[in-house]
């Protein structure tokens, strides 16, 4: 049986009506960890230049918190910490942004009986842009968990997954977590984006957080409700030399920019003007380039152009 | 037709990059035009010179008084409209080219940006989580992402 929605793209409003049955999974999906305790496997998969790569992760839900990979990272309450050494990094430091937009906004949804997964009895929802479906959500039924996740690219294929291979001792939780202190350097949200920070981008993407990193970085975050792109920016010009191997390069317009695809999307990184840009994001192919077109400079002088031409062979690589 | 010979895709040749079909393009380039063969080699040459460069650190206040090079650009567009256009253009450009390369050759890594890509991603996924499913959100970092530090 198909229940399909007829859920009509239009303007992206923020703060968005949160009422669709996609949306309302994903927050059933964060209610679930804070009110459940389980213990499993989930499985990564996803594609890149390389080929097909899988890998198998533990989760732990105690005490209204999160631990993936034997507690190296740590979630709770919509706050985030990374365990390097024998020192937490403090990833996240708040909750759910309210301006991000719902995911009908964009996008149709369509509701499903789903498989049987981890010997549980789930709901799938389908996601659709342009009648093209780019992602499918396993819910389990009782508790609103998450059981599987699957993302498309332009072509339908399947670009990552994640998926719970194994699952148990599933019950309401006891405890508080005890969790580490927000660090003083986490990233800090900033009361009003950069001047001059575009309010949108691409088909749909809109800005719904800024923030201040360490080193006087900004991370812009951008989501169209299904897809968010976080757009990492840094004074000075990039170093190539610098950037891991691996990576293919790609063009966009005048935009020269290196990709590498990883088990949560891509990551682009290029030089515009006089600043190095990061873009992560789980966005598809055709969403990136509408991305970092809007983000090109809009009008390079040819002084600059000039300057950038004498000085290229030495960002070359 | 599009010259398959441009700077950004000799440059990622020789850093291995184009897609096997560029590859092959490329290749087939080189062989029909032995010319390409001589350039691809001297563009290669130059690379490698300018990255056996030690670094070298600029004197207290060299770059203050050299200025950036669009502050080069703007004082300098000022004067061509007081002069021969055509000969200021190129006074400018040339001028422009020596203090970029002046900045380039002397002083490497003054002003350049180094993302640490994995931190980015670790970043961006911990606020994906905050905002979506956390265990999707989360998971993928506690694999490898091979993107080093």
């Amino acid at each position: 049986m198909v229940v399909a929605l007829a859920v009509v793209g239009g303007a992206l409003p923020s703060g968005a009506d949160r009422t669709n049955p996609a949306d309302r999974a994903l927050d059933r999906a964060r209610e679930a960890i804070h009110d459940y305790e389980f213990r499993g496997t989930v499985e990564l998969a996803w594609h890149d230049t390389q080929g097909r790569h899988r890998e198998t992760l533990p989760v732990v839900a105690v005490d209204g918190g999160l631990r993936v990979a034997d507690g190296r990272v740590l979630q709770h309450n919509g706050r985030s910490w990374l365990r390097t050494d024998q020192r937490w990094t403090t990833l996240w430091s708040d909750s759910r942004d309210p301006k991000a937009p719902g995911i009908s906004a964009k996008y149709d949804i369509a509701r499903r009986r789903g498989p049987r997964i981890v010997g549980r009895t789930t709901e799938v929802l389908v996601i659709r842009h342009d009648r093209r479906v780019v992602e499918r959500m396993a819910v389990d039924r009782e508790t609103g968990m998450m059981l599987r996740r699957e993302r498309f690219d332009d072509s339908g294929a399947p670009t990552n997954r994640v998926e719970f291979i194994s699952l148990e001792g599933v019950h309401r939780r006891h405890g508080v977590l005890d969790v580490p202190r927000v660090a003083d350097t986490a990233p800090v949200r900033m009361a009003e984006p950069p001047s001059g920070s575009h309010r949108s981008l691409g088909d749909g993407f809109v800005l719904v957080d800024s923030r201040r990193l360490p080193r006087q970085e900004t991370q812009l975050r951008y989501s169209d409700g299904v897809f968010e792109a976080s757009i990492f920016r840094r004074a000075g010009a990039l170093d190539w030399d610098s950037l891991p191997s691996g990576g293919t390069r790609v063009t966009f317009g005048s935009v020269r920019a290196r990709r590498y695809r990883t088990s949560v999307g891509s990551v682009l990184v290029w030089q515009s003007g006089q600043d190095t840009v990061t873009c992560v994001t789980d966005a598809s192919g055709r969403d990136q380039a509408g991305i970092v077109t809007d983000l090109m400079p809009s009008s390079e002088s040819g002084w600059s152009r000039t300057v950038r031409f004498v000085t290229s062979p030495f960002s070359w690589k | 037709m599009t010259d398959l010979f441009d700077d950004d895709r000799a440059s990622a040749w020789l850093d291995g990059e184009l897609n096997p079909e560029e590859q092959a393009e490329f290749a087939a380039l080189l062989e029909s035009e032995p010319g390409r063969r001589d350039a691809l080699a001297e563009l290669d040459a130059t690379r490698s010179l300018v990255r056996s460069l030690a670094p070298a650190v600029p004197e207290a206040g060299f770059l203050a008084s050299l200025g950036t090079a669009d502050e080069v650009v703007v004082d300098l567009n000022a004067r061509r409209s007081q002069s021969n256009r055509r000969r200021s253009t190129a006074l400018v450009a040339g001028l422009a080219a020596a203090a970029a390369l002046v900045v380039a050759i002397l002083v490497p890594g003054v002003n350049r940006a180094r993302p640490a890509l994995a931190a980015d991603v670790q970043v961006h996924q911990a606020g994906l989580a905050a905002s979506g499913d956390p265990v999707s959100g989360l998971a993928p970092l506690g694999a490898p992402t091979g993107l080093g530090r």
